[in-house]
């Protein structure tokens, strides 16, 4: 197994799924990182690779959010206890993409994660069954799904909106 | 605004499947024929690809900037984790040194053939004693000027969606082009044919980012199947090429410098 190129590979893929999962950069770093450790100490079947480590990163994103929620209870509780210090102003570009950023998740937030899931994977090339098997459904469900989910994040985001560079080539 | 089809109509299942290019090789025919037929049909299939654009569009613009490389190799952090964990001993220099002067005391004494038996083995036990220090080798690093090999950089293959395929050029080129052909079959490719720096290939739902330095020098060939009617190639953000079905048949090359 060449651990270089497989992370050459499949990171970039990877992360950027993680992010848009979680609205969390820095969570889907490590998330990402910690399913090529793995990987090496564990490797997956060969053909398999990339689906894997989707999976293993997804579960490491999710139980770092629900650690970083239990996190933030407690914090809530106990407010002396929270990290000072003001983060550095950030570049205009910088925080409207955060802000855009900010409006995804928003808009991903209203969909359950399962939903999330799908159509972040379909982003990232997935075939239906390859979906179907990280989600746990039926192949033939997931065209279904994704359309309902895109009806739903459509009263969120501007999905309808006219754009000179839509597809008329029917 | 167009609801979803019911009776007699095509479900929203054929209509992300024609998107995906998921339809078996039987069905596209009369998906894509009933979508021509049927005015609610073709006015749904045409939303949800709108659809799907726009949100593929709107993550891409939201995205956090890529992570910098990790300062370890994955298979680095594996070997610390395990001998943190006790699975993996700990090195030993005592004992490297004991096999290689074995080793050579082997090789000085021992008499042919025997001196070729003890030999193997002490190199098997060398081997077996040095390897919880061994480090993967690193990444040959780039040699500008010195014969790098043409071709040699990242290759995808993918199915797009749509008959609109975008390549996505990050940054304009001091130089270099890229070809852009018919695929034989129903898989999209991206490759790097030229240049020594190795850009990155970004798979999009309907097309791919070429993530490359500004100001580089590359050539990067893109085959695109049947389905894709029409190639938007940006290059920077700024200049677009539409390219047509005649010209993508015909190989098309558009010059990727600023």
């Amino acid at each position: 197994m060449d651990a270089a190129r497989l992370f050459a590979e499949h990171h970039a893929s990877l992360f950027r799924y993680l992010a848009r999962l979680t609205g969390d950069a820095d969570a889907a770093a490590d998330a990402a990182q910690e399913a090529f450790v793995r990987m090496v100490e564990r490797p997956p079947a060969p053909g398999e690779t990339r689906a894997w480590l989707f999976r293993v990163g997804t579960n490491s994103a999710l139980e770092a959010a629900r650690t970083r929620t239990r996190r933030a209870r407690l914090l809530d509780a106990r407010p002396e206890r929270a990290p000072l210090g003001d983060a550095p102003p950030a570049p205009d570009e910088a925080l409207e993409r955060a802000e855009r950023r900010r409006a995804v998740q928003a808009a991903l937030a209203t969909l359950p994660e399962r939903d999330r899931r799908i159509l972040l994977m379909r982003e990232e090339g997935f075939s239906h069954r390859e979906i179907a098997e990280a989600v746990g459904t039926t192949t033939g469900s997931v065209g279904t799904m994704i359309a309902r989910a895109l009806d739903r994040l459509a009263a969120a985001l501007p999905l309808d909106e006219d754009d000179d560079d839509a597809d008329t080539a029917d | 605004m167009p609801t979803p089809p019911t009776e007699g109509h095509l479900a929203d299942e054929h209509f992300v499947r024609l998107l995906d290019g998921q339809l078996e090789a039987g069905e596209r025919p009369w998906v894509e024929g009933h979508t021509e037929r049927c005015e609610a049909c073709g006015a749904r299939l045409r939303q949800l690809r709108r659809r799907s654009a726009r949100l593929s569009g709107i993550l891409l613009a939201s995205d956090p900037a890529a992570p910098p490389a990790p300062a370890h190799a994955p298979d680095e952090l594996a070997l610390r984790r395990a001998r943190r964990a006790g699975r993996v001993p700990a090195a030993r220099p005592w004992l490297r040194a004991a096999a290689m002067a074995a080793l050579l005391l082997a090789a000085g004494l021992a008499a042919s053939p025997l001196r070729a038996v003890v030999a193997e083995w002490l190199r098997a036990q060398w081997e077996r004693v040095a390897a919880p220090d061994a480090r993967p080798a690193a990444p040959a690093a780039e040699a500008p000027g010195a014969g790098a090999e043409a071709g040699s950089g990242a290759r995808v293959q993918f199915t797009p969606r749509g008959a609109v395929f975008t390549v996505e050029v990050a940054a304009p080129q001091a130089a270099g082009a890229l070809e852009v052909r018919r695929a034989a079959g129903a898989a999209a490719t991206a490759e790097q044919t030229g240049g020594v720096a190795q850009a990155e290939l970004l798979v999009l739902p309907a097309g791919v980012r070429i993530q490359g330095a500004p100001g580089a020098t590359a050539d990067y060939r893109v085959t695109v199947p049947a389905s894709v009617r029409t190639v938007r190639v940006r290059v920077g953000g700024g200049r677009e090429t539409t390219l047509t079905a005649e010209e993508v048949e015909a190989g098309a090359r558009v010059e990727l410098d600023g």
